[in-house]
């Protein structure tokens, strides 16, 4: 009974602590089966699979831990050698850990949770096809091993709480205190009884009678903590008291009692409460700005100092503040070698993924976002990349594909490498699709470089049908990729070379919320250019514009760059003319240009913040930040100023 | 639209008529303060003010009636915040002039004549209101029926 009372953040804990063994499951079962003797991965798996049992029974989920029971039993049987976790007998495991992985999305939906009794079946058949049946005794002893379960459980459990002298309203306290045991036990009887405590009976002491459930202890640990309570025992009624369990006012913890597995020093903290915390390190970085500037205007040396101090402290809150938000790419990465083995199982393909840079750690938003956009790539990869065994043979290459994903740190951006050592994409194809579809004429299409058709599987709706993807091997849904990319700030670019392989590389931002910025005015207003994308600055004389095919370029150092003026590109009345101007040198993907500003203000960290959806699509800008005199400075969207 | 007999308006004036908006949606109303242009929006974007840390934005209603704009530095422009679905968003007004409870009886549905087409899906109704007609809008409808513009690169 009363088992669900509160038991929402609980289930919260569950499912992510679930989701975690769940994950590093499925990472040791891929290593298993590669590796089909080593006990280090079967002893991980059995530890992760017993977690969630051990859960499980404390949530009463009993669909969950009957599967993992199950999942248990067979994984028993593998560290005692009796079975080989490879083909049926792996199979098996996995689809175990898809059902769990189901019934916690479910729990995770407030869903019903079904049982998946087929494949418990088939589970205990596999072991029962080595060996019989476990004996129950093992079982037993797993019980008892586990301290969370200390609570005795034959004989009736009678807990005795003791009052103090000062307590005023001994029936109103043990009234709250059969409230608190009902919680977590089945009370079946009380000392004094439920009437006589109603009459107010004065009493020092009470008992009572239950069947402990699962959160026993920890009731038990907020009753002694109550004032009015002197003492509380349990035991059992058929043992003497002495030998009952006390537990002491000043120690609750005494004992067996504690009940938490050997804590971790961490803090589960929610995303959203993060980012508040980032908003407010946002302000007190544009505050230190304008503390700094005005210190620095006066001749006040302590002021100085203060200043000084609150600029060093803000810089060691914010970088905190970012690397707490930061997580490990293998958070995502880690589920691709079981995704990709599954794919290339259902074309009856060999592939092999390997994945280095797993370490690197990106903000969270940046880790969640590109998930998808990668699992596209992979996919792609098994699915059009890498031929199938005969075809491979037959070209001369190994048998098995290989699936290559690499990341590393390149200055203020990481690179993300998807390779394949597959068929590469065939740029006659998608000329022949580019004329079909009217994209392109004939002459063009044959001018075009590599890089122009490999533009155009990127473009919406120019890649979904299924001709490109079956004679070309690539694009289904490559647009989405880009987008998803793009939308964080990186950029997407493809090598391939036909009969060799595909390589897509994703340049990806760190972090998303503070960034280096040039500061610039252009008509009166100020705006941010982020620094990842300016090569330098440089003072024109207007002398040096020249025009090709009525193009306005400038030259710096013999490279030709596209002049881009920004006041023309936001539509607004030139300056008069005169004698020079400044310019950045900008980039984005490989194209660069030189963009015409009014005045350079000077260089600072800024606080992204994102702009209405109505705005998002404008071109030319890609968020705002507010300065330190309270005034907005819009984000220059380089990609988008350069693509037109 | 509940079933109560009257409801609260904030009434503010574009040019010579008067407008309203139910004022349930409006969640403040700020004086005009600097506005960051957002160039190549929609016309009737303005751009983008700060409010309090975060970035509004802000339309101009008087583009977005195709009314002639009104001269800089009117000391009783307002921009009324409003909630829409995602964001809340800002209007810019020539003065509010009072919040107005105004019983259901005297508001009476928009004439076919005075609105026509898109008009006639944002505006509600018209008002009868201390001798005064008050042309009352839903300024969600009015945002709604923008979108189609929005990608446009206006300002030019």
């Amino acid at each position: 009974m009363a088992k669900d009372i509160d038991m929402g953040k609980y289930t919260k804990m569950f499912i992510s602590e679930a989701r975690e063994n769940l994950r590093a499951m499925n990472d040791s079962m891929i290593e298993l089966e590669r590796d089909p003797t080593n006990k280090v991965h079967v002893d991980q798996i059995f530890r992760s699979c017993h977690t969630i049992k051990g859960m499980a029974n404390m949530m009463n989920m009993k669909a969950v831990s009957d599967l993992a029971h199950a999942l248990e039993d067979l994984l028993a049987a593998v560290r005692e050698g009796k079975l080989a976790p490879t083909g049926t007998v792996a199979e098996a495991i996995f689809k175990g850990f898809d059902s769990l992985d189901a019934m916690v999305l479910a729990m995770e939906g407030s869903q019903q949770v079904q049982e998946n009794q087929p494949l418990v079946e088939e589970l205990r058949s596999i072991i029962a096809g080595v060996a019989a049946p476990e004996p129950p005794k093992k079982e037993k002893e797993k019980e008892k091993a586990r301290p969370a379960r200390a609570a005795p459980k034959r004989g009736d459990t009678c807990v005795n709480v003791k009052f103090s002298r000062k307590c005023a309203l001994p029936s109103a306290r043990a009234m709250v205190i059969i409230k608190e045991l009902s919680k977590a036990a089945n009370v079946m009887q009380t000392t004094p009884s439920d009437d006589e405590i109603e009459r107010e009976q004065v009493f020092e002491e009470f008992s009572v009678l239950l069947e402990p459930g699962a959160r026993f202890q920890e009731a038990l640990k907020r009753i002694v903590a109550m004032t009015d309570v002197e003492d509380v025992a349990y035991g059992l009624t058929n043992e003497p008291k002495e030998k009952w369990q006390r537990l002491a006012k000043q120690e609750p913890a005494v004992g067996h009692v504690v009940t938490e597995i050997p804590l971790t020093q961490t803090v589960r903290v929610g995303m959203d409460k993060l980012d508040d915390l980032l908003d407010n390190v946002g302000e007190l970085v544009i505050g230190r700005s304008r503390l700094l500037e005005k210190a620095s205007a006066r001749d006040d040396y302590d002021l100085q100092e203060i200043s000084m101090l609150i600029d060093k402290l803000t810089s060691d809150i914010q970088s905190k503040v970012l690397g707490i938000r930061m997580i490990p790419l293998d958070m995502v990465m880690s589920r691709f070698p079981r995704m990709v083995r599954d794919i290339a199982k259902a074309e009856n393909k060999e592939v092999e993924l390997v994945v280095e840079g797993g370490s690197i750690e990106l903000d969270r938003t940046v880790v969640d976002r590109i998930t998808d956009p990668m699992m596209h790539l992979l996919r792609n990869c098994v699915d059009h990349g890498i031929e199938s065994v005969e075809e491979r043979e037959r070209a001369g290459k190994k048998p098995k594909g290989l699936i290559r994903i690499v990341a590393s740190k390149q200055q203020d951006h990481v690179l993300i490498e998807v390779s394949d050592d597959g068929k590469g994409i065939d740029l006659d194809a998608i000329r022949a699709i580019a004329v079909s579809r009217k994209a392109m004429t004939q002459e063009q299409a044959d001018e075009a470089l590599a890089r122009d058709l490999i533009d155009l599987l990127f473009r919406p709706g120019f890649s979904t049908k299924t001709e490109v993807s079956e004679v070309s091997g690539r694009g289904v849904g490559l647009d989405v990729v880009k987008h998803a990319v793009e939308e964080l700030g990186g950029s997407v670019m493809v090598n391939t070379t036909k009969g060799h392989g595909t390589t897509f590389s994703l340049w990806l931002p760190f972090t998303l919320a503070i960034i280096e910025a040039m500061l610039i005015g252009i008509a009166d207003q100020t705006y941010a250019v982020p620094m990842s994308t300016i090569v330098e600055s440089h003072r024109f004389d207007t002398e040096e514009i020249k025009t090709i095919r009525s193009r306005e370029v400038v030259q710096l150092r013999g490279e030709v760059l596209p002049l881009i003026r920004m006041r023309d590109f936001f539509g607004v009345e030139r300056m008069p003319e005169r004698p020079s101007f400044n310019a950045l040198v900008v980039q984005s993907r490989e194209r660069r240009a030189a963009i015409e500003v009014d005045e350079l203000v000077g260089h600072q960290q800024i606080v992204v913040k994102s702009l209405d959806q109505r705005l998002r699509r404008v071109k030319g800008i890609s968020g705002g930040t507010i300065l330190g005199s309270g005034k907005i400075a819009l984000i220059l969207d380089v990609d988008s100023i350069l693509g037109g | 639209m509940t079933d109560l007999d009257s409801k609260q308006y904030v009434v503010f004036k574009l040019g010579k008529e008067q407008y309203g908006f139910d004022v349930s949606i409006v969640r403040e109303i700020d004086n005009m303060e600097e506005i960051a242009k957002v160039h190549r929006s929609a016309s009737y974007i303005e751009g983008v003010i700060n409010m309090r840390g975060k970035l509004l934005t802000v339309v101009n209603l008087r583009k977005r009636f195709d009314m002639e704009p009104l001269p800089p530095g009117a000391a009783t422009q307002r921009i009324v915040v409003v909630d829409a679905p995602d964001a809340p968003v800002g209007f810019i007004v020539d003065e509010v002039v009072e919040v107005a409870r105004i019983g259901k009886e005297s508001i009476e549905k928009a004439p076919a004549y005075v609105t026509s087409g898109i008009e006639a899906q944002y505006v509600t109704g018209i008002a009868k209101h201390e001798d005064k007609l008050i042309t009352l809008i839903d300024p969600l409808k009015v945002l709604e029926l923008s979108v189609d513009s929005e990608a446009g690169p206006g300002g030019r």
